[in-house]
């Protein structure tokens, strides 16, 4: 089937996508690379296209123009388990609550009919510890969980679909201190165990910083800068950035 | 359903409806049995002997009939299949005979069968309907949809009562009361699918936006998939407090057309055929017990009431969790 | 104003496509009025076949169609077989004898309702349990048994007419007399069908109530120490009218065929006998005839209730 040999640092390529809601443009030629491993956190002010950029990502919308590829595969092109995972910000509301935390886990490979259920239920088994709940949690419901732990098998099931790429949209926001330490925790364990491929869309720069390796800003539908975590903070060089850096360090202080 | 009243009216419900599928225990005569030497005969009077009930020999005497106290006739149960009767050539009729001699409470029996077969067939057969044109229309939504609404708006500028006698108007009359049995079902329930549509395709709207299904379709799954996962538990609530109104509705139904003589006719026994004897009211002045099957709806029309009302106020409890 | 046109265009399209659907279910309709004529041995074919080339029953079914819709744009409703006459006349008469019948019941069950339902809105305890099974007994009790029984009352008791509208030697009086002989006769069809309208009704307005007086603004009105009857009056009532409105125009759309069975029980020379009478004998002018008016009945009142909803709920108004 010879696909050509891709590069590591074109793991995710986006070249020129464009996209616009009625007249409106959320996405202008925005082009992007990432490297396989890499956490790339991607910040902006609301209504800079963060959030289209992702869904476009996922599949949920298509581009008026541009192309995305993951891993030398056109996303258009790709059939069978999605290879982007979007991770929403009410992660619970979207897991079905009266299912059980195996069917929830599960359900991506269900749906592409991978495996027998018995092979399907044993992964969801192990997904499950593997973001810190307990086995035996498989049987319950989702609403008998709480809201940290429901963040959890979301993440569960993204992984058990084994993306390519790994986006949480703004799924870190709105959450207590302890809990976005914990799941900061969570994603660098899976990080380094599966090395995954992760966006984290926030606009908090000072939670970009602390997870992310690279960081992006965008504004206005565009991508204005783009380095990593520390030569950004360090050396901003775009005004937006520059205004956010400063907004979050009056709030905090001091870096993280 | 944890509502201990709703297992008991449902249990309830569901005897009457038993007694009605084994009418040919629980009913003395059959249906077509004509007793010529008793039209009219009014209910029986049961007296007790000791533990022991009989009735006496009943006498013509003009145009009403008396008990001849130097005959009895005691009563049996549990004999040749049958839970009640009495020693020939003794008649036992419960509820009085009607002109021809026939008993009442046995064609009451047999005619709960017809009405109540008809009612929840039909009821089963709108209900399907609904669902299945509801689910499309509120999941495709699009031209499906719009297709739904201009339709049965066509259904709903007809009043009920008029569109059932409008199809029923236009189909044979002279039937055998098999096959009219069954048009009446297909008409009840081919006509009033709209209403259950409408809610079905309401519950199927709201339902498809939630975010898991969306989630659910990011991982690929088809409209097949969705529906019967995610869509199809929210359809039960709906479907089932339809059924526990529309059956009580469709009862009536057939018993109205029954009673007009455009449903299930002669010698075949329905509570609206029976009504209909007692149409002409010197017929019905001094038999009062002739309007027995429009009786005998009452205690299932409460059973249904109260299931449906026990329902609803669940499915708001439901709702507000 | 746009509004009110586009809502009466709507209402002529659904009438026509009632029309279209009615007429062209009936050449699914087996046989015709002349089928039994058919079947009588005594009677050649050809003189049942000159019969109905002359009612113009073997035209094509478009032609028909047209035919009939042209004339009766102009309120000519045909011929009807059964009973040797133009229909629309003979509809008219009946038509005045149910207006007469369903609006009375109509009027008065609506009156009663309502401060029932206003009532029972606001009880608690062991008055709306007694208010509940009052509902549920009326609810239960169908209408045909209800009017049988009551007419088995009527003739045993004689206090009512046992039937029809008006006595034989009615016609003898001067009209004030021709009147309370009228009014005799209504009583108890109207009381049958009025009672039978009640209990549904009683509950519509006791839920339009429950909603309205559990809503945020009906509490803070209450907090506020607004008394209860301006509370009920200027408050409550006029947002819990919106959906008795709805309901009003569908009570007001089903004035035809509400009385039905109650007139063929009762002997009420209305639409519904005439109706059930020309299904027997196969009289299709008189069926498509009362269907057409029925329908266009229900269609007026269901307009009337939208634009009534319209000049006085004003969220109607904003979101257009």
């Amino acid at each position: 089937m010879g696909r050509r040999r891709v590069a590591a640092e074109d793991w995710v390529r986006v070249e020129s996508l464009s996209k616009a809601f009625g007249g409106r443009p959320a996405l202008r030629a925005v082009s992007l690379r990432l490297a396989r491993g890499r956490t790339l956190g991607l910040v902006g002010p609301s209504g800079s296209g963060k959030s289209t950029l992702a869904r476009c990502l996922a599949g949920f919308e298509t581009p008026d123009d541009g192309t995305i590829s993951l891993d030398g595969v056109p996303l258009a092109r790709a059939h069978g388990l999605p290879p982007v995972q979007l991770i929403f910000q009410e992660a619970a509301a979207s897991l079905n609550p009266r299912f059980t935390a195996a069917e929830i886990i599960a359900e991506p490979l269900a749906i592409a009919r991978r495996g027998t259920a018995a092979s399907r239920r044993k992964a969801a088994g192990d997904w499950l510890v593997t973001v810190g709940l307990p086995r035996e949690a498989m049987r319950k419901p989702a609403l008998a969980f709480s809201g940290g732990e429901r963040q959890r098998l979301a993440i569960a099931r993204a992984l058990a679909a084994e993306p390519k790429l790994l986006i949480l949209d703004e799924s870190l926001s709105g959450l207590d201190i302890v809990l976005q330490a914990q799941l900061a925790a969570l994603l660098g364990r899976l990080r380094a165990q599966f090395g995954l491929t992760v966006i984290l869309i926030t606009h908090d720069l000072a939670l970009a910083a602390w997870v992310s390796e690279d960081i992006a800003v965008m504004d206005r539908g565009e991508i204005v800068e783009h380095a990593p975590a520390a030569e950004l903070l360090s050396a901003p060089r775009h005004p937006r950035t520059r205004e956010m850096l400063a907004a979050s360090l009056s709030l905090e202080g001091a870096e993280p | 359903m944890r509502r201990r009243k709703v297992w008991i009216v449902a249990a309830c419900l569901g005897a009457l409806h038993l007694a009605a599928l084994r009418a040919d225990l629980f009913a003395p005569y059959g249906y077509a049995e004509q007793h010529r030497d008793y039209p009219y005969a009014p209910p029986a009077a049961i007296h007790w002997d000791g533990g022991r009930p009989f009735v006496y020999e009943l006498r013509p005497d003009g145009d009403n009939y008396r008990e001849n106290f130097s005959t009895k006739f005691p009563l049996f149960f549990l004999r040749n299949g049958r839970l009640v009767s009495v020693q020939e050539p003794g008649v036992l009729f419960l509820l009085g005979t009607d002109g021809l001699g026939r008993d009442v409470f046995s064609r009451v029996l047999y005619g709960a069968r017809i009405s109540l077969a008809a009612g929840l067939l039909a009821a089963a057969l709108s209900l399907a309907i609904g669902w299945f044109f509801g689910t499309i229309a509120g999941f495709f939504g699009g031209w499906t949809d719009q297709l739904l609404m201009r339709g049965s708006e066509l259904f709903m500028t007809l009043p009920w009562l008029y569109l059932l006698l409008a199809v029923r108007a236009f189909l044979p009359l002279h039937i055998s009361p098999l096959e009219a049995f069954f048009l009446l079902v297909a008409i009840i329930g081919g006509v009033g699918w709209v209403r259950p549509a409408r809610l079905i395709r309401g519950v199927v709207l709201s339902a498809r936006e939630r975010p898991y299904v969306l989630a659910a379709r990011g991982f690929g799954a088809g409209p097949a998939y969705l529906i019967r996962r995610h869509i199809l538990p929210f359809t039960w609530p709906v479907t089932l407090t339809q059924a526990t109104v529309l059956i009580p509705q469709y009862i009536l139904a057939e018993v109205t057309l029954s009673f007009l003589g455009l449903g299930v006719g002669e010698p075949v026994p329905s509570w609206g055929n029976m009504l209909a004897e007692a149409r002409q009211y010197h017929v019905l002045t001094g038999h009062a017990w002739l309007l027995a099957p429009g009786a005998a709806a009452i205690p299932v029309l409460l059973g249904y009431l109260l299931l449906a009302d026990e329902l609803s106020l669940e499915n708001q409890a439901d709702r507000v969790n | 104003m746009r509004y009110v046109l586009r809502r009466i265009a709507h209402g002529v399209l659904l009438l026509a496509g009632v029309s279209l659907l009615t007429f062209g279910f009936t050449a699914l309709a087996p046989g015709d009025f002349y089928s039994d004529m058919r079947v009588d041995p005594s009677i050649p074919p050809a003189a049942v076949d000159a019969l109905r080339r002359q009612a113009g029953l073997d035209r094509p079914l478009a032609v028909r169609y047209a035919v009939w819709a042209g004339s009766a744009l102009h309120g000519d409703f045909g011929y009807s077989l059964a009973y040797g006459s133009p229909v629309a006349p003979l509809i008219r008469e009946r038509l005045g004898a149910t207006l007469l019948l369903a609006g009375t019941a109509t009027l008065a069950a609506w009156l009663l309702a309502v401060p029932l339902g206003i009532w029972y809105a606001t009880r608690r305890g062991w008055q709306e349990a007694l208010a509940r099974a009052a509902v549920a007994v009326l609810l239960i009790v169908p209408d045909l048994l209800l009017a049988m029984v009551l007419l088995l009352l009527a003739v045993e008791t004689g206090w009512f007419p046992a039937g029809g509208m008006t006595s034989p030697d009615a016609a003898a009086l001067a009209w004030p007399g021709r009147v309370r002989d009228v009014l005799r006769h209504l009583a108890l069809p109207a009381g049958v069908l009025a009672i039978g309208m009640l209990p549904a009704l009683v509950r519509h307005v006791r839920a339009a109530m429950a909603e309205v007086m559990d809503a945020p603004f009906a509490q803070s009105a209450r907090a506020h120490g607004i008394p209860p009857r301006r509370l009920l009056w200027r408050h409550l009532l006029p947002v819990a009218a919106n959906p008795l409105i709805s309901l009003f125009g569908l009570s007001l759309g089903t004035l035809l065929s509400a009385s039905l069975l109650v007139e063929v029980v009762m002997g009420w020379p209305g639409l519904g006998p005439l109706l059930v009478d020309a299904i027997m004998a196969r009289d299709v002018a008189v069926v498509l005839a009362v269907v057409m008016l029925s329908a266009a009945f229900l269609i007026v009142g269901n307009l009337a209730a939208d634009l009534l909803l319209y000049r006085l709920d004003p969220r109607i108004r904003v979101r257009r």
